[in-house]
């Protein structure tokens, strides 16, 4: 498990090297210059969407699996 | 020479001989009467057609009865409206006839399950009646369409409203001959109202033919007596072709009937007051209608709106299904009406198609629920559950019709929702479009839900084992007949459209 | 012969597949597809075919490389699917699948208007007919609803239609531009695209079909109406916010989802979305990503959807909570299935990767930051769903000790055919771009771009790890729109019923119908003693008429006298 986690590390930092070595010069964003921006986004996006949608889910649209067969109108 | 002068006359004159020759024949002959009843249709089907191209080339074929000349003596007047109606009403007869045949005979073995009539056979008696009736109700529908006169109109609408209270009646038992009943209330009077706005235009025209009626109008000095006769004479139709708010015969009289009788009734009984309408407000009123009528065709046309969703919120909540399939006629006679009081040639053309589409459609359903009821007795939408197991080939005959119902294309349906729906825009109804829309949204609900029923969910508890499964061929395939007939005039269309567009164009449409 | 319209092929098969003996039949199946696809090969731009029908000019057939594009994929994956599904002995449902096919491709290659309103209208019949065939007793509601809502959606593009003939009395497919009409008819096509808040009927009834209905379903619908988007649509600004927050819509919900075809439903969402914003941008390297994107999401969404259908041919079972564990006896679909979720994750070397990065780069080159960064922010929420949680809780996670059958080989064949291309579309790029409407100047293999791309999809996989425990586990739905139509009626009623509403109402509206008899039966009462002692005789039916004629005998008196006045 560990040996996985390391070469996936390793895999990673390499892209990021690669990310800051061949720049795209056709498509310049503003966030073009961060060094391992996509590698920060993935961490924060991940994260952001597994939480949002748990507390949309908890809060207002999580239901039952029986919820639309129950005939009668108790919540 | 000398014989096809007559032409016009043929397909009427043989089915009223015939009807005479029945009883008289099956005295000695039993089971000729249908056999008879048949040919006689057979024979107008094919002379009214015969009929379609002249009429095509000359304009309007007219006949003196009698040889005395209009307006003097009463004119058989037939433009291709009136020829194109004769071949459906001769058509329509005709298949519904071929499958009455064993609709009122009597089982023909212990094994064989019929339930005439709700459940009971029809007494060997009435048979030669109902064939007669049958006949004559056609002859009378054929002479309607074909009056150039708007006393015989009245004429021919009254034997034809007679002729329908007996067929409702026929079966003799409670339920029907209360709805026979009903109606009767209903329609005399009505008819009495169409003859009390003849006179009133005779009296103040002077003439009853209807070509000389738009020819000759009345000096301004009576333009009341015209208004009202007017508005008299379409409460008066109005009734006979179960408009809402004076709709209220026909469910009863319509899911009461023998469904042959109810499929008779449907498609082309109601559509006789609607035709009336139709040409006494273009031909016998014509000049008027167009500069006072406005507002009688304003109340009209609500009414039929609020037909079409009436009859289709009425029609989702029945359980019976013919009882269903009554209301869905209310509905559509609202498309056709308001087709007709948007005064709009296309919306015109549309109303014209729907009377075709409708009358395909509804006596598919009627023949389709007469085998479900002769085949096993179930009445209920809830009992249709799982029929498709045991008679595949009438509830897939069922289902076409109901796509033609919606107006789902390339069905035939969806010509006259595409040419009503233009029509309303044409005017600016943009409601009334609306309207249209959300009539087609809740005829899906009442049709499809019976087709869900019977194609996607197992019958309940124990029904349909004991049915041995599709009714006869003489009844599935008349039934099949309509029902790719609906299918098959949104496809020959082009050929229809043109000359009936004609047809209209010819009538003396607005300003 | 080279000319006929595609379409056609699928009708007849349609109405030629039930009269062959029923073991043909799923094999010859196959020859519908086959033979469309040859036509369309042979099919040259700018071909057309003209029928003068209802006083218009109909076009059945027209083509440009657009139409080319959408039909080409749509005649593959008919016969994907029709491999799939080799096994299946159900008519019903191969008829439809023919029929909802064939007006696929009729839409496409329909020149007007009114043609592609009545194939729009058969591909709702062909669908929801699929959906009822699976006849279960949740099928067949869900395929109710699904035809309502298609029903209305229908008649709104209708009444645009009609809208539009009325003020240009043109039927002709063009660009439209605001106004009335315009409106409806994008809502009409919204609509079939699953574009939220009209979203709802595709997560509702993609899960309930038969496998294989539902590996037809994921292919045309949408894909159709995306198709009808770029004709009627391109560069129709709101779009490009409108497919963003589809896209963030669907990962949102599809993360949260438990039934696997669930999941995979509100991922087409998403994946819709990056098509629907590539419309909006309108330019031709956002045209041209949203066919090549349409192209390649069909055939990785029908493989995931063919993954899925197996899981559940085999095992009887859809839902994450009761599944788990069948990476040892069912390896293949997790291969197949893996290749098509690393193609909707768009890992470099799959289809998604050159589609996706297209449309990304489409927005980036209009200077849309804000939208290149929210469609990052999907690609996370996409690989989350349908690449980690639904694979891991299918195929690893605990173990439900199920010892599920081998599924059968035409199964394996469809997906292997679909995985195929998949990898093919990854590996060479210019088959795909060489078939887009417009040149392609574009080449997704970057260093930058791939780098880019690896470094969130390898911090998502790292994030999962993390969060998987939140992920999995829960035997519940979302609620979403659906609710309104599907809940709300019946708490609606329930309120009524409770303030005797209902039961007033239906006093009154029973009552109408009812008068005349009233009206007579009250008559009855009053006469019918005298009467039974006039005419003892007469049994009761005949006094009824002979009372009625009374009646008419009295009104009609009346009548007379009022005339005469």
């Amino acid at each position: 498990m560990k040996r996985i986690l390391i070469a996936i590390v390793t895999v990673l930092v390499l892209f990021v090297l690669v990310d800051f070595l061949w720049r795209d010069r056709s498509n310049h964003y503003r966030w073009s210059d961060i060094p391992a921006f996509y590698a920060l986004f993935g961490v924060i996006g991940c994260v952001a969407i597994v939480l949002v949608s748990r507390l949309l889910a908890h809060h207002c649209l999580e239901r039952d699996a029986g919820y639309y067969d129950r005939k009668s109108d108790d919540e | 020479m000398e014989l096809s002068q007559h032409a016009a006359i043929y397909p009427i004159v043989t089915l009223l001989f015939v009807a005479v020759l029945i009883p008289v024949i099956t005295l000695r002959k039993k089971n000729w009467d249908m056999p008879l009843a048949g040919l006689a249709l057979l024979a107008s089907l094919v002379l009214s057609a015969i009929l379609v191209p002249q009429v095509r080339a000359a304009g309007y074929l007219s006949y003196h009865l009698g040889s005395w000349e209009p307006p003097f003596g009463i004119e058989i007047r037939i433009d291709f409206l009136g020829a194109l109606m004769m071949v459906l009403i001769s058509a329509i007869c005709l298949i519904v006839i071929v499958y009455s045949r064993r609709y009122v005979a009597p089982a023909r073995s212990e094994g064989e399950k019929t339930f005439f009539f709700h459940f009971e056979e029809m007494e060997e008696s009435k048979r030669p009646v109902y064939y007669s009736l049958f006949l004559v109700i056609s002859a009378s529908m054929l002479g309607f369409v074909a009056s150039g006169d708007i006393f015989n109109m009245f004429v021919f609408l009254e034997l034809k409203a007679i002729c329908s209270y007996a067929l409702v009646a026929i079966p003799g038992t409670r339920l029907p001959v209360r709805a026979a009943i009903k109606y009767m209330l209903m329609a005399v009077p009505a008819a009495m109202l169409v003859l009390l706005a003849i006179g009133l235009l005779y009296s103040v025209t002077g003439t009853l033919n209807l070509a000389d009626l738009a020819e000759r109008p009345a000096s301004s000095d009576y333009a009341q007596i015209i208004n009202i006769s007017y508005v008299i004479l379409i409460v008066g139709f109005a009734v006979k072709a179960a408009v809402f708010p004076v709709h209220i015969w026909l469910p009863d009289a319509h899911s009461k009937a023998p469904s042959p009788v109810s499929a008779l009734l449907s498609a082309l009984v109601v559509k006789m007051g609607l035709f009336g309408i139709i040409r006494v407000s273009y031909s016998a009123y014509g000049t008027h209608f167009h500069s006072d009528a406005s507002f009688v065709v304003n109340i009209v046309m609500w009414a039929a709106a609020i037909a079409i969703v009436y009859g289709a919120i009425m029609a989702i909540r029945q359980r019976e299904f013919k009882l269903m399939m009554a209301y869905g006629t209310v509905m559509n006679i609202g498309y056709i009406v308001l087709g007709f009081a948007l005064i709009d040639e296309t919306a015109l053309l549309g109303s014209m198609y729907h009377v075709m589409v409708h009358a395909l459609a509804k006596a598919c359903f009627f023949l389709c629920a007469g085998l479900i009821i002769s085949r096993s007795g179930y009445q209920t939408i809830d009992d249709l559950k799982g029929a498709s197991r045991k008679m595949p080939l009438t509830c897939a005959a069922f289902a076409l019709a109901s796509l033609a119902i919606v107006g789902i294309p390339p069905t035939s349906g969806f010509i006259s929702k595409w040419y009503l729906i233009s029509g309303c825009l044409n005017t600016g109804n943009i409601f009334m479009g609306a309207i249209i829309l959300a009539g087609s949204v809740m005829a899906a609900v009442y049709c499809f839900r019976v087709v869900y029923y019977m194609f996607f969910l197992p019958p309940s508890n124990g029904l349909w084992q004991e049915v041995s499964g599709e009714g006869p061929a003489s009844m599935v395939v008349p039934t099949w007949i309509l029902a790719a007939a609906t299918l098959a005039l949104g496809f020959v269309s082009s050929w229809v459209l043109p000359p009936l567009r004609d047809a209209i164009a010819s009538l003396p449409l607005g300003a | 012969m080279s000319s006929l319209p595609p379409a056609l092929v699928f009708l007849l098969g349609a109405a030629v597949l039930p009269l062959l003996p029923r073991r043909l039949r799923s094999g010859a199946f196959l020859l519908f597809p086959l033979l469309a696809l040859v036509l369309i090969a042979n099919l040259d731009v700018g071909a057309t075919i003209t029928v003068p029908v209802l006083n218009y000019e109909l076009v059945p057939l027209q083509v440009d490389r657009l139409s080319l594009i959408f039909g080409y994929v749509f005649a593959i994956s008919a016969l994907v699917g029709g491999i799939y599904g080799l096994h299946v002995k159900n008519t019903g449902e191969q008829v439809a699948a023919l029929l909802y096919a064939g007006s696929a491709l009729g839409v496409v290659f329909a020149g007007d208007l009114l043609t592609l309103f009545i194939f729009w209208e058969i591909m709702m019949v062909g669908s929801s007919w699929i959906i009822w065939s699976r006849h279960t007793r949740t099928s067949g509601q869900a395929g109710m609803r699904y035809f309502m809502v298609h029903l209305v959606g229908g008649l709104l593009l209708l009444a645009g239609i009609l809208l539009h003939q009325q003020g240009t009395g043109s039927l002709s497919i063009e660009l439209f531009k605001g106004g009335a009409a315009s409106y409806l008819i994008i809502a009409g096509f919204a609509l079939n695209a699953a574009v939220p808040p009209l979203h709802a009927w595709l997560p509702d009834a993609y899960p309930e079909a038969s496998p294989t209905g539902s590996v037809f379903l994921s292919v045309f619908t949408t894909k159709v109406a995306v198709y009808a988007l770029i004709r009627c649509y391109a560069g129709f600004e709101p779009l490009i916010w409108v497919g963003v927050a589809m896209a963030i819509y669907g990962v949102v919900f599809a993360i949260l989802q438990n039934d696997i075809r669930r999941l995979l439903s509100y991922s087409i969402i998403s994946q819709v979305g990056y098509m629907v914003a590539a419309v909006g941008i309108g330019t031709e390297l956002s045209l041209n990503s949203a066919s090549a994107h349409a192209f390649t999401h069909i055939l990785y969404k029908a493989l995931l959807f063919m993954g899925a259908g197996a899981v559940l041919h085999v095992t009887g079972r859809s839902k994450l909570t009761e599944l788990g564990g069948l990476a040892r006896s069912m390896p293949l679909v997790l291969v197949l299935y893996g290749i098509g979720a690393l193609s909707v994750s768009g890992f470099p070397l799959f289809s998604g990767f050159v589609s996706k990065s297209m449309v990304v780069s489409a927005a980036g080159i209009s200077n849309m930051e804000a939208v290149v960064l929210l469609l990052y922010l999907v690609s996370i929420g996409t690989f989350l769903s349908v690449g980690l949680k639904l694979t891991y809780f299918t195929w690893f996670g605990p173990a439900r000790s199920l010892e599920p059958p081998r599924a059968p080989t035409g199964m394996y064949v469809g997906m292997a055919l679909a995985a195929g291309l998949c990898i093919a579309i990854g590996v060479y790029p210019s088959l795909l771009y060489n078939i887009l409407p417009f040149a392609v100047d574009y080449q997704p293999y970057t260093a930058a771009n791939i780098a880019g791309t690896l470094q969130i999809l390898i911090l998502t996989g790292l994030g999962f790890w993390l969060l998987a425990h939140r992920l999995g586990g829960r035997d519940t739905i979302t609620l979403d729109v659906d609710w309104f139509y599907r809940r709300l009626p019946t708490l609606a009623y329930g309120l009524a019923s409770r303030l005797q509403i209902v039961s007033r109402w239906r006093q009154l509206w029973d009552l109408y119908p009812r008068m005349p008899t009233i009206a007579y039966q009250h008559l009855l009462s009053r006469f019918d003693r005298p009467y039974r002692k006039m005419l003892p005789h007469l049994t009761d039916y005949s006094r009824d008429i002979a009372l009625g004629a009374l009646f008419v005998a009295v009104f009609l008196t009346i009548v007379v006298v009022l005339s005469a006045l």
